[in-house]
């Protein structure tokens, strides 16, 4: 791999589209090289992420697992294009993330990516519905519409009599179902989900990893970040970090190839 | 033991403890005190009229004018229910501190 | 519970110390009566026990003392502790505390100015003893002004009326003094009836005033002088009194110096001579006097406004020719002087008032934010055990002492501007010289800004400091912490306040619209390139000289020499200064009418060149010429008005007038030209009927050369090219050697007499934009604290939007529509509150156009752009957050 990544590094501007195409052709949707981040603090640099390289391909089922700070969340928001890496290339769907401007990669947050994450992250003034018609407004569509799919992203969810309430109106699942709605509204090429059932009881939890499960089946490629190998064992593929390196990518027993 | 070599503070504790018992006035205060401690603290009107006066003015403390049997206007003190609390917490301070007191200075002896 | 207690104890320790005295002796001789009694029962002897009492009794003094600092410090210390706290609290918040001690000091401090101006104005008493009972009385005849009162009337009046316990009459003057060292000036004062200083109770305080009822005969004349006068020019030396002055030619003897500060009836009255009878006094249709009346204590204004109504009445039915439709007003004195400013003022003091709501909107605002964003330090405090009243406490000490420091740096700033307004106000406020800050404004506005503070500072905190912690913690878990009701109240604070900005605003630019529109308004002369300046000759002339022939032409003429002088002319009243004259007059060749109904016209003598000096455009016929002598047909020149008013669709040159009336009484005069009307008493009044007599035609020796030559005369001097001023020494050096005698004062460009005409309009027009431009400075930081305050308290909403994709540049938009939304909504509030206020301003200040599209237009769009600027920034931070930074954070 490593020479792999020395000679990726050298490609032209010409060659590293072409790679990308390649890279789509194959189904492949994440695909990380050498992908490092840095932080520094004071005169110390710690290295979150040091040197990824890994590669999901369309459909998959992925958990991230690893030890707390060993950057677990740090490589899930560089996948998720909310931050940008230090070093090292990244690949979305064919396109060069790695390289995007501000601009380019709100884009692709809101085309391509659907998060998740553990507080949820919803508009306490805004209802249900309008939580998940966000994303929809900031990709420009119609007002008709935007409500529509809305409706439909939180039905598919089983939250359609709920729409109109609030989030500190909703129990912390019914919150969750919200936030992975809005995940789902547009579309997206993956599902990033930071310990989703971290904030929740264990039943609740269960209920969110089957509704997972079913946005699995239905042909969504899911990446989400836990701590429990009980949630973990449920995805297909298991991606192990430690230090911020892979550490080890094990097929679990779920998986059908 | 002379009151001004008690630690600072502690008349405070003292005279919420023994009031505790009873309402009393200033004089029958200075000497249950004598008498609890067998002789061993004595504390004369300079330090025991502002300690008490100084209670009264957190709210610790009420006072209240009464005639005594000998037809003369007599300040009593009672404690009140803030000086209640302030005399457990005060109480459970003291514990702590003796016992950590007790802690370093004994085993030097023994 | 508990604070309220010691509260009580406190207070009884300081209000009720001798109780709390004996209190404590009862109780320390108690003890020793103890000691007393336990040595007794002992079994000790009465001598032991009394050694026990006295041993009990030593350094009770002391034990005392100690008592009283336990019930003291602790009080001392609390309070203190809460002042440190408090300035700790606002040292670690210096922008919070800046902004807000900032605001107040502004609202304070044009408050402070404001108050102290209408206080020393409007409602402090003259400075005459009963000030209260002085009423000024005025003819009032119907369909014009107020007027003055003539002599006969004057005296009929005084007579018949019961309620006056004094009645004076007096002219306001200006005369050509002479000083007993010879020194000419001129200088203004009052001819009055000489028991005016009775009536206004008011004693000389050197001499005496005038000899009591002086006859008329006025063989004998006094003069009183100001105390100023006598300084400046008798140096203060009280063997004046006696000396003789000259006044405009007549020998007067010094009877009085009056006391320093009284200055009536003008500011620069510095004279006071007897009323000598005019040769014309005895008519009773000549008003030229003005009088003032002391009532007797307990009469009403009402009462004497009957009684006069009454003795008009009579008048009319006993002198049906001259008093035909008159009636008489009283109104209080204080009103006379003071009434023509008390609009402005009072729409001034309306202005700092909408000033000071704004200042304490932002103060709220501030506090309301600062209450949010310290909910955790109050939690926290909560959970340590801090009652409610003691968080309370600390809150009022804060916004206590934010009141106090912003309102003591509002006063510094208003004696600070006091000094400024008063040497910008001299000319445009009445008893400017008597504006002083006093005690109980300063204590006055100490409570309002006090309460202020406090209702709009304490009580937002104080709510925030109950909420439902419950509640707080619920929103903050898994949503983005909110505070909804907050943010609507704070909306709707900064939208009060961009609403009363916009009204101040486009207050402001209507008056300085309609400043604008009379400076640039046709004045019917070019002002530009005109050296003005006022002349009197000493009055020691003989009667027959003919001023005209021996002073006045050969002075224009030789001016017109002086190099750099293009044309000098010669007027009796300037456009736009020293008054003006009107006469009735009479039309040959139609049928005569009642004296009443006879055409009327301002009246002036000018010189040939009077009009191309100030170049007053002819219409029709032609200038005066040097051939229009004294011996030849009399000539005059009308202006456009009186033309259309007496000869519409006629053409008036070649038609004749008269005058009738008394001792005015003249042969007819031909009409040779029309010239353009020129605004002879404000650039705001509509122009009158003006007409010219040629100077060397007024005959000499008469009442019209008395009336129009041997007055204040005035030169306007037209400059070739550059300044005016620089002909000035030059054109009074010729005037001295024509006439050593003459005075020569009020030296000004023809542009400065414009602009003079207007200073009560521009300064109004100042103070309230300055007033406008410190309210939009307060309101837009007011809504930049909002935004602020919005993107810090929405960092995680704006991040989270930022994650689902919203892209910097939405961002922006957001918080910049929010503020245009707050705009939007602050604007509509605005126009209405502009609509509402332009009317009842434009009723209160003359010349006002209630509607001003273009300064509203010009103001709204002023404040888009501000509220523009002051949300840029914030909208610019809210978009350079790092998304998940900011989502890590929480
Ligand atoms: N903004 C930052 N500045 C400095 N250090 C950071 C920053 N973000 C992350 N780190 C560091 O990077 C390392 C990885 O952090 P990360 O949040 O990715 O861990 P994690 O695996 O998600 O942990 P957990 O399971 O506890 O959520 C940690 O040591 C953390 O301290
Ligand atoms: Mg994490």
């Amino acid at each position: 791999m490593a020479s792999l990544d020395t000679a990726i590094q050298e490609l032209n501007p010409k060659q590293l589209e072409a790679r990308g195409e390649q890279l789509r052709q194959e189904g492949i949707v994440i695909r990380t090289y050498d992908l490092w981040k840095t932080y520094i603090m004071g005169d110390q640099e710690i290295h979150a992420v040091s040197g990824v390289d890994i590669e999901i391909r369309r459909g998959e089922y992925v958990a991230i697992m690893g030890p707390s700070g060993s950057g677990k969340s740090t490589l899930m928001n560089l996948i998720g294009c909310l931050d940008t890496p230090t070093k090292g290339l990244y690949y979305l769907n064919g396109k060069l993330a790695s390289e995007m401007e501000d601009d380019e990669l709100a884009r692709i947050r809101n085309k391509e990516i659907g998060f998740v994450f553990q507080t949820f992250n919803l508009l306490a003034r805004a209802s249900a519905l309008h939580n998940v018609e966000l994303p929809l407004i900031y990709a420009g569509i119609s007002s008709q519409e935007r409500l529509e799919r809305a409706r439909r992203a939180l039905s598919s969810v089983d939250l359609e009599q709920r729409m109109h309430h609030k989030p500190n109106e909703l129990s912390g699942g019914q919150r969750q179902r919200v936030a992975i709605a809005r995940a789902l509204v547009n579309h997206p090429s993956i599902l990033l989900a930071d310990e989703p059932t971290g904030a929740l009881d264990t039943k609740t939890g269960n209920e969110i990893m089957l509704l997972f499960e079913r946005l699995h089946e239905e042909g969504n490629t899911i990446v989400l970040v836990t701590h429990e190998p009980d949630i973990a064992s449920q995805a297909h593929r298991i991606i192990h970090i430690r230090d911020g390196k892979v550490d080890q990518d094990e097929i679990t027993s779920r998986s059908k190839n | 033991m002379k009151p001004n070599d008690l630690v600072q503070g502690t008349l405070g504790l003292l005279i919420l403890r023994i009031l505790a018992l009873e309402p009393m006035h200033g004089w029958a205060l200075s000497q249950r005190l004598k008498q609890m401690s067998k002789d061993v603290l004595q504390v004369g009107p300079g330090s025991l009229y502002p300690a008490l006066h100084k209670l009264e003015q957190e709210g610790w403390i009420t006072a209240e004018w009464l005639i005594s049997d000998t037809k003369r206007r007599v300040k009593f003190y009672s404690l009140s229910k803030e000086g209640r609390k302030q005399l457990e917490a005060q109480t459970a301070d003291w514990k702590r501190l003796s016992g950590a007191i007790s802690a370093i200075v004994l085993p030097v002896r023994s | 519970m508990r604070s309220f207690r010691k509260w009580r104890l406190r207070l009884r320790s300081l209000l009720d110390r001798s109780q709390v005295e004996s209190d404590l002796d009862d109780e320390l001789r108690d003890y020793v009566e103890w000691e007393i009694d336990k040595a007794m029962a002992a079994g000790g002897s009465p001598g032991e026990a009394r050694r026990a009492a006295i041993s009990a009794l030593r350094g009770m003094e002391r034990v005392k003392e100690e008592c009283r600092d336990a019930r003291g410090i602790r009080w001392f210390e609390d309070t203190l502790g809460d002042l440190r706290f408090a300035l700790r609290m606002l040292r670690r918040a210096p922008g919070f505390a800046a902004i807000a001690i900032l605001t107040l000091a502004l609202g304070a401090g044009v408050n402070a100015l404001m108050f102290t101006v209408i206080d020393s104005v409007l409602l402090r008493p003259l400075p005459y003893p009963d000030s209260a009972q002085l009423v000024s009385i005025d003819s009032v005849r119907a369909g014009s002004d107020r007027g003055s009162i003539s002599l006969p009337n004057f005296l009929d009046i005084r007579r018949q009326s019961r309620l006056f316990s004094k009645m004076a009459a007096y002219e306001e003057n200006s005369a050509s003094l002479r000083l007993p060292s010879g020194e000419p000036l001129h200088s203004s004062g009052a001819a009055a009836s000489p028991n005016l200083f009775e009536v206004l109770r008011v004693r000389p305080m050197l001499g005496s005033p005038f000899p009591a009822e002086e006859d008329h005969a006025g063989e004998a004349c006094s003069v009183v002088l100001s105390a100023d006068f006598w300084r400046e020019h008798l140096s203060s030396d009280p063997r004046a009194i006696g000396q003789s002055l000259t006044v405009d030619g007549k020998s007067c003897s010094i009877s009085g110096v009056m006391p320093d500060g009284f200055a009536f009836p003008a500011r620069d009255s510095e004279f006071w001579i007897p009323l000598q009878p005019a040769p014309d006094a005895a008519n009773r249709g000549a008003s030229f006097l003005e009088i003032i009346g002391r009532l007797k204590p307990g009469v009403t204004l009402a009462a004497a406004q009957t009684e006069l109504k009454v003795i008009a009445s009579r008048l009319e039915k006993a002198y049906p020719d001259d008093d035909n439709g008159l009636g008489f007003g009283a109104r209080f004195y204080q009103d006379r002087v003071t009434g023509d400013v008390r609009p402005a003022l009072l729409a001034l003091l309306g202005a700092v008032a909408i000033l000071l709501l704004i200042a304490s909107a932002n103060i709220a605002n501030l506090q309301l934010a600062r209450a949010l964003g310290r909910k955790r330090e109050m939690a926290i405090r909560a959970a340590l055990g801090a009652g409610r009243t003691r968080v309370a406490r600390q809150l009022f000490t804060e916004s206590i002492l934010l009141a106090l420091i912003g309102t003591g740096a509002g006063l510094i700033l208003a004696v600070g501007s006091l000094g400024l307004l008063k040497r910008i106000a001299a000319d445009a406020i009445p008893r400017v010289q008597e504006i002083a800050l006093r005690p109980e404004v300063c204590l006055a506005l100490l409570v309002i800004a006090g309460v202020s503070a406090l209702l709009f500072g304490l009580a937002p905190a104080w709510q925030a400091a109950r909420r439902d912690i419950e509640a707080a913690l619920r929103e903050s878990v898994g949503a983005v912490a909110g505070g909804h009701n907050q943010q609507k109240l704070r909306d709707v604070l900064v939208v009060a306040q961009l609403s009363l900005t916009i009204m101040l605003l486009a207050g402001s630019g209507m008056l300085l619209r309609t400043l604008y529109g009379l400076l640039h308004a046709d004045a019917g002369f070019a002002a530009q390139q005109v050296l003005t300046m006022q002349t009197a000759v000493s009055g020691t002339e003989p009667q027959d000289q003919n001023l005209a022939t021996t002073v006045y032409a050969p002075e224009l003429d030789q001016i017109e020499q002086l190099p750099g002088v293009k044309v000098a002319g010669f007027v009796t009243f300037l456009p736009l200064s020293n008054g003006s004259a009107s006469a009735s007059f009479l039309i040959q060749g139609r049928s005569n009418r009642s004296p009443g109904s006879q055409p009327r016209a301002l009246l002036n003598a000018a010189s040939d060149h009077f009009f191309s000096a100030l170049r007053v455009p002819l219409l029709k016929g032609r200038f005066f010429s040097r051939a229009d002598t004294l011996g030849r047909p009399r000539v005059a020149i009308v202006n456009d008005v009186l033309a259309r008013r007496c000869f519409a669709g006629e053409n008036p040159v070649g038609k004749q007038i008269a005058f009738d009336a008394g001792d005015f009484k003249t042969d007819p005069i031909t009409i040779v030209g029309v010239v353009h009307s020129t605004r002879q008493t404000g650039l705001a009044e509509p122009p009158d009927a003006q007409l010219y007599l040629d100077f060397r035609q007024v005959p000499p020796a008469t009442l019209w050369s008395q009336f129009l030559l041997k007055q204040i005369m005035t030169y306007a001097v037209r400059v070739s090219s550059g300044d005016p001023v620089t002909v000035s020494k030059s054109v009074q050096q010729v005037i001295h050697r024509v006439d050593p005698g003459q005075t020569v004062f009020h030296i000004a460009t023809m542009q400065e007499v414009v602009s003079a005409s207007v200073e009560g309009r521009r300064l109004g027009a100042i103070l309230l934009s300055v007033f406008a431009g410190l309210a939009l400075v307060v309101a837009v930081a007011g809504l930049y604290g909002v935004l602020s305050y919005m993107v810090s308290q929405r960092k995680r909403d704006i991040a989270v939007r930022m994650a689902l994709g919203a892209s910097r540049d939405d961002v922006v938009r957001m918080i910049l529509s929010r503020a245009l939304l707050l705009y939007a909504i602050g604007l509509t509030g605005g126009v209405v509150g502009v609509i509402w206020c332009g009317h009842l301003l434009s009723s209160m200040l003359a010349g006002l156009q209630p509607w001003d599209p273009l300064a509203l237009g010009i103001t709204t769009f002023g404040l888009l752009l501000v509220c523009f600027v002051a949300a840029w920034f914030p909208a610019r931070r809210a978009a350079s957050l790092d998304p998940y930074a900011t989502l890590r954070a929480e």
